[in-house]
């Protein structure tokens, strides 16, 4: 868009870029080329689509974690953690943050809409996918009480995994530990 | 093959484009978290009241027929007719023109001037298009929308590639299809057509306004502020001539020939002169003591207390948003600071002042302007400024007390505001029938 308002900015990242480097993943993992992990993905393997979608997650969390900002650590839980995963599976996140802030939200609903995009234009079929990104923000407040930070990591069924932790997160009280 | 190669041949991803309707209704998801809206009104507020696609043929010079699609979105006009501006571009389409007429909504909401959101636009490269082949593309463009528009309907305004001229094109074919005078139906026309005096300014101004009332309440006094302003034309030098008048030291000017830096502050009447009278009316070669050149990514990180991104969107992204020194950003343009760069901004320390409030003061003129027309009764000046600078203190003051309230940055306080206002209409309304 030409002019557009602040509040309709995508996201500086580039979708692309994450689709690639997540096809590049699996590929490394089938030992195929990026041609067939492709035609696997476009034949609904949920196998693929789950290591896909932990790749994806893993550059996700590498692109949070390189904007140095707010964020302490990025977790992956769910479908996309095991074979169980579908086509039309979302990724689930937890970032857990150094402070409240409402900017992170907004980043992360931008991310949402070009990963989407971007799902939508390699895969035909995946038209009606609304959103890839299920993102837990867990703040201050919420790692103090526990409430719904821990709410997220007991209620999930699989372990969360930790993609990316800062410094900041690594000295501090709380840590992720898998049950 | 690479990578890259691979996902490009499977779907040219390097031509998608995300949709800006589905960023607005994110945008407008994230709000909700924020309020306490009910579910039938947040339905109603998902969805454009209107939109209406239009073919629109024209006759080229040569005598060749060619066809244009054009839209019209009325989002919604709950507070008041639709209000919004005509881009003529080759990448409008309807969902950005929907995304836009949406912003147009919670934009004039946040204001408080009782105007609904619309937007429209024609998928067209005017730069191929002759002056009469544009007037005739716009005069028939109107003609497809008329149906829509109207003094109380919805009321059009310049946007990307139209100008008064556009408007002054449109109010004559709109007269002539209803066979009487209705300089109302648009705004930003030429001031002999009903336009309204201080129009080109207003934009500037109320970025000088909230730019003062932002100082006053962080507690710094504007006399002898630094400020740096990126973009020298109706906005940015307006707004550095204001605040000057005001006390501020402008160090910091640019335009897309190039930036200058002046520690001791630039003699701003001195820098107007020179670009009315330079080629293209651009800074490039201005020279004055104390004066050095530097480039745009210097200037966004000179030492300031304020900087107004006024020229272009997404200037100020993550790669540079670690190095800007300012305390507070104005954002005089639209869009100039990206998702991530607003994230690292807050982080640092630096306050954002939105677009949607900033650059409000056009879009309040414009208000003035069909007001006038409506009473026939024009304005002076004198008291479109003062009107103006009372509205866009006043939307600072709620802006700011809701952001403070609720603890929140000032980007989403004011389209919470924005968002719950309409809200508030069209639960008062109720549904028809």
């Amino acid at each position: 868009m030409k002019d557009s308002p602040s509040g309709l900015q995508p996201v500086e990242v580039s979708a692309a870029m994450l689709f690639d480097r997540a096809i590049a993943h699996c590929a490394r993992r089938t030992r195929e080329g990026p041609n067939a992990v492709l035609e696997r993905l476009r034949a609904c393997d949920p196998e693929t689509h789950a290591t896909f979608r932990y790749a994806l997650a893993k550059g996700i969390g590498e692109y949070l974690g390189s904007l140095g900002a707010a964020i302490r650590a990025v977790y992956v839980y769910g479908s996309a953690m095991g074979e169980a995963s579908s086509p039309c599976s979302d990724i689930d996140m937890i970032l857990d943050l150094d402070h409240d802030t409402d900017r992170i939200d907004r980043l992360m609903r931008g991310l949402d809409i070009a990963l989407v995009t971007q799902f939508r234009a390699l895969f035909p079929w995946a038209g009606r996918i609304r959103s890839l990104l299920d993102v837990r923000i867990v703040g201050a407040k919420q790692g103090k009480t526990g409430d719904r930070y821990c709410g997220d990591l007991l209620g999930s069924r699989t372990v969360p995994i930790c993609l990316w932790r800062g410094h900041a997160a690594s000295r501090g009280p709380r840590q992720v530990t898998a049950r | 093959m690479t990578i890259r190669g691979v996902t490009q041949a499977a779907g040219d991803l390097a031509d998608v484009q995300v949709n800006p309707y589905e960023m607005m209704l994110q945008q407008l998801d994230m709000v909700r978290e924020y309020t306490g809206i009910p579910d039938g009104v947040w339905k109603i507020l998902r969805q454009p009241e209107r939109a209406l696609e239009v073919s629109v043929p024209i006759v080229r010079d040569d005598g060749e027929i060619e066809v244009f699609t054009g839209y019209r979105v009325q989002y919604n006009s709950a507070r008041g007719p639709c209000k919004g501006g005509i881009r003529f571009h080759p990448d409008v389409t309807e969902d950005e023109v929907k995304a836009l007429a949406g912003w147009m909504t919670w934009k004039c909401a946040v204001v408080n001037v009782p105007y609904g959101g619309g937007k429209g636009g024609v998928s067209v490269d005017p730069a191929r298009l002759t002056r009469s082949e544009l007037e005739r593309l716009t005069r028939r463009y109107t003609a497809m929308i008329y149906p829509l528009i109207g003094v109380r309907k919805d009321i059009p305004a310049p946007d990307v590639n139209t100008n008064a001229e556009v408007m002054n094109w449109i109010v004559d074919t709109a007269g002539v299809l209803g066979g009487e005078a209705v300089p109302g139906i648009v705004t930003g026309k030429a001031i002999e057509m009903g336009g309204a005096a201080g129009r080109r300014e207003a934009t500037g101004r109320g970025v000088m306004v909230v730019t003062l009332g932002v100082l006053e309440r962080l507690g710094i006094d504007v006399g002898g502020v630094r400020v740096a302003v990126q973009g020298f034309g109706n906005v940015g030098s307006i707004a550095a001539q204001l605040l000057a008048e005001q006390g501020a030291s402008i160090v910091g000017i640019s335009d897309i020939s190039g930036g200058y830096h002046c520690p001791t502050g630039f003699d701003i009447e001195d820098v107007l002169q020179y670009v009315k009278s330079s080629p293209g009316h651009l800074l490039a070669g201005y020279d004055a003591r104390g004066v050095e050149e530097v480039t745009n990514g210097e200037l966004l990180s000179l030492d300031v207390d304020v900087l107004i991104p006024a020229a272009l969107e997404a200037q100020i992204t993550a790669r540079n948003a670690a190095d800007v020194r300012a305390r507070v950003i104005v954002e005089g343009a639209n869009g100039p600071t990206t998702p991530e760069a607003d994230l690292i901004l807050g982080e640092n320390g630096v306050l954002i002042v939105p677009d949607i409030l900033a650059n409000a003061g056009g879009v309040v003129c414009s208000y003035f302007e069909w007001v006038q027309n409506i009473q026939c009764f024009p304005w002076e000046e004198e008291q479109t400024n003062q009107r103006l600078g009372a509205i866009m203190v006043r939307a600072l003051d709620e802006v700011w007390a809701l952001g403070q309230g609720r603890a929140v940055s000032l980007r989403l306080a004011a389209f919470i505001l924005g968002v719950e206002r309409v809200a508030a209409a069209v639960r008062m309304r109720g549904v028809f029938p």
